[in-house]
């Protein structure tokens, strides 16, 4: 592949995990860059990746997840990669996928591709499906598109997406804001992947923040998109 | 206005002037800021000592009680204020975030010469 592609691993407190991921990265994805970003773990998540020569970038304190990878699109950023894709520490994400998203990106010409569970499935019926669904219909409402899988954590970028995700305030790697640049005339699609469970540790997501996630993600969507900016 | 809330209003005026004031003497609040609280607490007083400006101003805008219009400005400025301290957070949130990425990527590039 003559395109360079860095995957951003995000990883808070993922000493369990950290290891599979890159491995998986390393074997399944050889020709992809990737970058750890330890956002500021208190476990020995840095350490590991010291101790394996992992290319790392240590946060000194905790940003959250949009802050770790808007460090890892900085980096993108100035190292001049063609694609970045948000690749998820936990063991959720399969590295096989990578490299059929970016030929997707290419064939297509999308500049956002997501990595989607329900392209060719039907969701399971669950609460967290119902949430989901719920961002489908406003997305499609919003901007016309239909997205089946829109808190998929797994996400490409290409080259016009990237500088938006390292220097834009409030330009987090949520679903709002691929509906912004939905608005903003990017071109995003989906293509099926095969998403695991997670293999150890415990998920960010509580009931407690799942509403406020919900919360947060329905009054952007509804009222706070029409007072952004477009991008580009 | 009842002689007893003027009293009150009197000396939470003064008190709320004077623990101001006491924070300004120690450094807490930088005086730029300080001056917002001053003027606030400043305000209180003269509406304490001179409670007819309530009362013209309350006749004036047709709100029956002047101790209405007085919650109804305490309301308003209050709400001004930490409408602003929102902004003022969220420009903090971003440089602490920008700062903590520039150091991230930085002691990056002196591990991993490129």
């Amino acid at each position: 592949m003559e395109y360079r592609v860095l995957a951003i691993i995000p990883a808070y407190n993922e000493e369990e995990n950290i290891v599979s991921t890159v491995e998986d990265l390393r074997a399944h994805a050889p020709e992809v860059d990737y970058v750890v970003i330890n956002d500021g773990s208190r476990d020995r998540t840095a350490a590991i990746c010291r101790e394996r020569g992992y290319r790392l970038i240590s946060l000194p304190v905790n940003l959250g997840l949009a802050g770790g990878f808007q460090t890892g699109m900085k980096y993108a950023m100035r190292h001049g990669y063609d694609f970045a894709i948000q690749f998820d520490a936990d063991g959720q994400h399969s590295a096989a996928y990578v490299v059929p998203m970016v030929e997707h990106a290419l064939a297509t010409g999308s500049n956002i591709v997501i990595g989607s569970r329900f392209c060719a499935q039907k969701k399971p019926v669950s609460a967290r499906m119902a949430g989901s669904m719920l961002i489908s219909a406003m997305t499609r409402l919003t901007t016309g598109q239909r997205i089946q899988d829109p808190t998929s954590g797994m996400r490409l970028f290409d080259r016009t997406m990237i500088p938006h995700f390292a220097s834009q305030p409030d330009f987090s790697p949520e679903p709002d804001t691929i509906a912004l640049a939905l608005r903003s005339g990017a071109k995003v699609s989906e293509i099926q992947v095969e998403m695991r469970d997670r293999t150890a540790g415990e998920s960010y997501l509580s009931f407690s923040r799942s509403v406020a996630y919900m919360l947060r993600v329905c009054i952007s969507m509804l009222f706070v998109q029409w007072f952004r900016k477009k991008v580009r | 206005m009842s002689s007893t809330l003027s009293v009150f209003l009197m000396a939470g005026a003064v008190l709320a002037l004077a623990f101001v004031l006491a924070k300004i003497r120690k450094g807490q609040v930088q005086t730029a800021d300080a001056v917002f609280w001053f003027l606030f607490a400043a305000a209180l007083v003269v509406l304490a000592v001179f409670p007819s400006i309530a009362f013209w101003c309350a006749g004036a805008l047709g709100i029956e009680s002047p101790a209405n219009f007085i919650f109804l400005c305490v309301v308003a400025i209050l709400f001004a204020k930490v409408l602003l301290q929102s902004v003022e957070i969220a420009r903090l949130k971003e440089r602490l975030s920008q700062l903590t990425q520039e150091v991230a990527l930085a002691d990056s590039e002196v591990e991993r010469p490129s």
